[in-house]
């Protein structure tokens, strides 16, 4: 009831600055511009040109969220051999031709470099089909496609020396959408981009899509959301305000909370609106329904969560709107410094100890400005960790399907108990102190 | 009578500032109690402590038989604040509904009390515009709204008509009397010693944080044997009479004014114009101005202090 009345006045109050508004209509913006966003699906051939030449499998690759994995036990490119195999037919087995859910039977060609191989390898498929099995492997794994079978083909290509042609029979699965190549447009296929032919799959697309809008939209939902939110409270401890309210039957530290879920929850709801619209809206156009990028909500919203922690206690502290969004944008720079170079750190650290370098020729272990880096990174809120966590996400939903399958291919060692407990005591403690020095301040 | 606010040997330091150097005073259920003293003499500061807005006091300082600044009786408590600061963003209406729930005022008891003390205030015809664009006046009528809002035990007003009309000020000190005649006890600060004089019961003086005078109206304004006579249209007063029997006297204007010596008595010189057949038509016992006893109090109070 208190909550709610507070929550109102909060909101009230945003919505008396134009700036809310300025925010939604940017945000409602961008959503109608994602609705207009289509994909035309290619011929099947497109896709498995692709999937033949590895480019696919690269381009997952360098897309996943830890791109610095010098050290991890498995890389996808790794399993990737370049101009490997070239495709030569493709058949529907069974359901709509060229439609990412129907079967097919896809005829890869191998090279050779001599007629004594192509015999040993007709003679003996069994390397020659490991090594394909391997190329899919990726893809297999990612649940992008499934495999029935690999096989010589009956018919082989007599009129050239040296190349032997696979059968590879392919099965759907939901996510073979993902895979498919499709040719972008935006305004309702108005615009196309690429030439008539280019395509990718939609998956990498719209990845690349939505974490381009959320690592901006984000940065921006988040600085709007401090500078508006920054003057609830000093506005509210205005002399002669502040008076109308610490008469009220309410305890200060509840007044201050409140006010704080106030400003959280504004935030709140704006991201939501924004995230929700692009959620929906890619869902209804391309029928991929990114389930897991609805977690950003709460995961922005936490990380506005720290941020609104800091520019509370400035604002009980100074009663300065302007000092706590300097104090606030410092710190958020501060966490994003200490965040990267400690990243940067333990990344090399890891490559000096996988290369087995020695200790006295080690640059980066044990460094001065490493361990620094490393000390504040234990104590300090995480936010590169959530940042993180939402490419991990978007990667999730819209090249993997799901977030147990990235954990195959994203080593980074996150704690994620650690990382997040480490933050919400820092929300914790901040609040903490901005109640008590707001319970003892005389007004 | 059970006492509302009590405070005994009040102390409140502001870092270096003492603004309160051990004040008691005590207001009775249903009185209106008005604190008067010069700028910074430490009035708000007082009502601050009683309200729990000031923190770190020492001595006794009781509300409603609670310690001050008990979470608990603020229920019963309205608070008009001196320089008042509205969130501009809300209307008259909204903002009593906000401070209704932070009241827990039901949602019908809101609905029905809002209008009704924006009556009371004359703001009904502005109560759904934004307080942004109000007078001086208005958002001083306002506060005094949202003092009553919750029909508080007691109210504290910090220069209730600050910045009103008039009208307007009549208007509030009727306001005041009515609350007063339906058992609530009230405590004002005002500078505006003319209106303390009409309203309240009793009055303290506080100068440097200590209470150097308190009692109630009628006996500080009151001066020792001093009348004033009036006799009907066209009659003399017998001067020279009344000087021979050791009376002075002198006229004012109209009517005259004598002054009693310590042993004398009123009653002889009413027994003599009646002996003589005159009419009196006026009467009284002759009254300092409130504002004249306070500048003579404050005066003497700083002759004592340096
Ligand atoms: N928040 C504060 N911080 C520091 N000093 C203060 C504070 N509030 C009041 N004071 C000091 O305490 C003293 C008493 O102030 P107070 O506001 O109680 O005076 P007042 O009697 O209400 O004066 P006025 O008639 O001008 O309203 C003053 O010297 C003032 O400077
Ligand atoms: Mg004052």
């Amino acid at each position: 009831m208190r909550y709610l009345a507070i929550l109102k006045d909060s909101l009230r109050e945003a919505l008396d600055s134009t700036v809310l508004y300025i925010m939604l209509g940017l945000s409602a913006l961008v959503v109608l511009l994602v609705a207009t966003v289509s994909f035309e699906n290619l011929p099947a051939a497109r896709t498995f040109e692709k999937v033949a030449d590895g480019s696919i499998q690269l381009a997952f690759d360098l897309l996943k969220p830890d791109k610095a994995e010098e050290h991890s036990k498995r890389q996808l490119s790794g399993n990737v051999q370049v101009n490997l195999l070239e495709l030569a037919k493709v058949r529907v087995v069974s359901g709509a031709p060229d439609s990412p859910d129907s079967e097919y039977t896809v005829t890869f060609r191998m090279r050779f470099s001599s007629k004594e191989e192509v015999a040993e390898a007709s003679n003996n498929p069994a390397a020659a089909v490991a090594l394909i099995e391997k190329h899919f492997k990726d893809i297999v794994d990612l649940g992008l496609l499934k495999i029935a079978s690999i096989q010589l083909a009956t018919q082989q290509p007599t009129a050239v020396a040296r190349q032997l042609d696979f059968e590879v029979h392919t099965l759907p699965t939901p996510g073979t959408r993902r895979l498919w190549c499709a040719r972008p447009s935006v305004f309702f296929g108005w615009l196309p981009i690429g030439e008539e032919n280019w395509g990718f799959p939609v998956g990498a697309q719209l990845y690349v899509l939505t974490s381009t809008l959320v690592s901006i939209g984000s940065w921006v939902a988040i600085l709007a959301g401090v500078i508006i939110t920054s003057f609830f409270i000093p506005n509210m401890l205005r002399k002669g305000t502040v008076d109308l309210l610490l008469v009220k039957p309410i305890h200060r530290w509840a007044l201050l909370l409140y006010k704080f879920v106030g400003g959280l929850t504004f935030v709140f709801l704006n991201i939501a609106f924004a995230i929700l619209g692009i959620w929906l809206v890619l869902g209804l156009r391309t029928g991929v329904w990114a389930h897991t990028c609805l977690l950003l909500i709460p995961v922005l919203t936490f990380f506005f969560g720290i941020m609104y922690s800091i520019s509370t206690l400035v604002s009980v502290l100074t009663r300065s709107a302007v000092a706590s969004i300097l104090i606030t944008c410092g710190a958020w720079f501060g966490f994003f410094l200490v965040g990267t170079v400690h990243e940067l750190f333990r990344n090399q650290i890891r490559i000096e100890e996988t290369r087995k370098i020695p200790m006295e020729k080690r640059k980066w272990t044990d460094n001065p400005i490493g361990n620094v880096a490393a000390a504040l990174h234990t104590v300090l809120p995480r936010t590169s960790d959530l940042n993180h966590l939402s490419s991990r996400m978007l990667y999730s939903d819209f090249l993997t399907g799901s977030l147990s399958e990235v954990n195959k291919i994203d080593l980074r060692p996150i704690e994620w108990n650690e990382s997040m407990g480490v933050s919400a005591l820092f929300v914790a403690l901040l609040l903490g102190l901005a109640c008590w020095r707001f319970q003892a301040k005389d007004f | 009578m059970a006492a509302v606010i009590a405070t005994h040997d009040l102390k409140k330091n502001y870092r270096r500032i003492e603004a309160l150097r051990g004040v008691s005073l005590v207001v009775e259920t249903g009185e209106i109690y008005g604190l008067l003293g010069q700028n910074g003499a430490g009035k708000t500061t007082l009502i601050k402590i009683l309200l729990g807005i000031t923190r770190g006091w020492r001595g006794q300082a009781e509300l409603l038989g609670h310690t001050a600044g008990t979470v608990a009786m603020r229920r019963r408590v309205g608070y008009l604040p001196e320089d008042h600061h509205f969130p501009d963003y809300h209307t008259a209406f909204s903002l009593l509904d906000f401070y209704g729930q932070l009241l827990d005022l039901s949602r019908a008891q809101r609905r029905q009390r809002i209008p009704l003390e924006l009556e009371r205030v004359g703001l009904v015809p502005r109560m759904h515009t934004k307080i942004r664009g109000y007078s001086k006046g208005m958002k001083q009528r306002l506060g005094i709204a949202q003092a009553l809002l919750h029909d508080p035990d007691v109210i504290f007003l910090d220069e209730p008509t600050d910045g009103v009309d008039p009208v307007g000020r009549r208007e509030i000190r009727n306001i005041l009397l009515d609350l007063k005649g339906q058992g609530c006890t009230l405590f004002l600060n005002s500078h505006l010693l003319s209106e303390v004089e009409l309203i309240c019961d009793r009055v303290g003086i506080l100068q440097k944080g200590r209470m150097i005078r308190e009692g109630d109206i009628k006996s500080l304004t009151q001066q020792k044997g001093r009348f004033l006579i009036g006799l009907a249209q066209g009659q003399q007063m017998p001067l020279a009479d009344l000087q021979s029997r050791g009376y002075q006297i002198a006229p004012l204007g109209e009517r005259w004014e004598v002054q009693l010596e310590e042993q004398q008595n009123i009653d002889p010189v009413v027994d003599l114009l009646r002996a003589q057949g005159l009419s009196i038509r006026h009467l009284v016992e002759k009254r300092q101005s409130l504002e004249d006893m306070f500048v003579e109090t404050v005066q003497e109070g700083n002759k004592g202090r340096t």
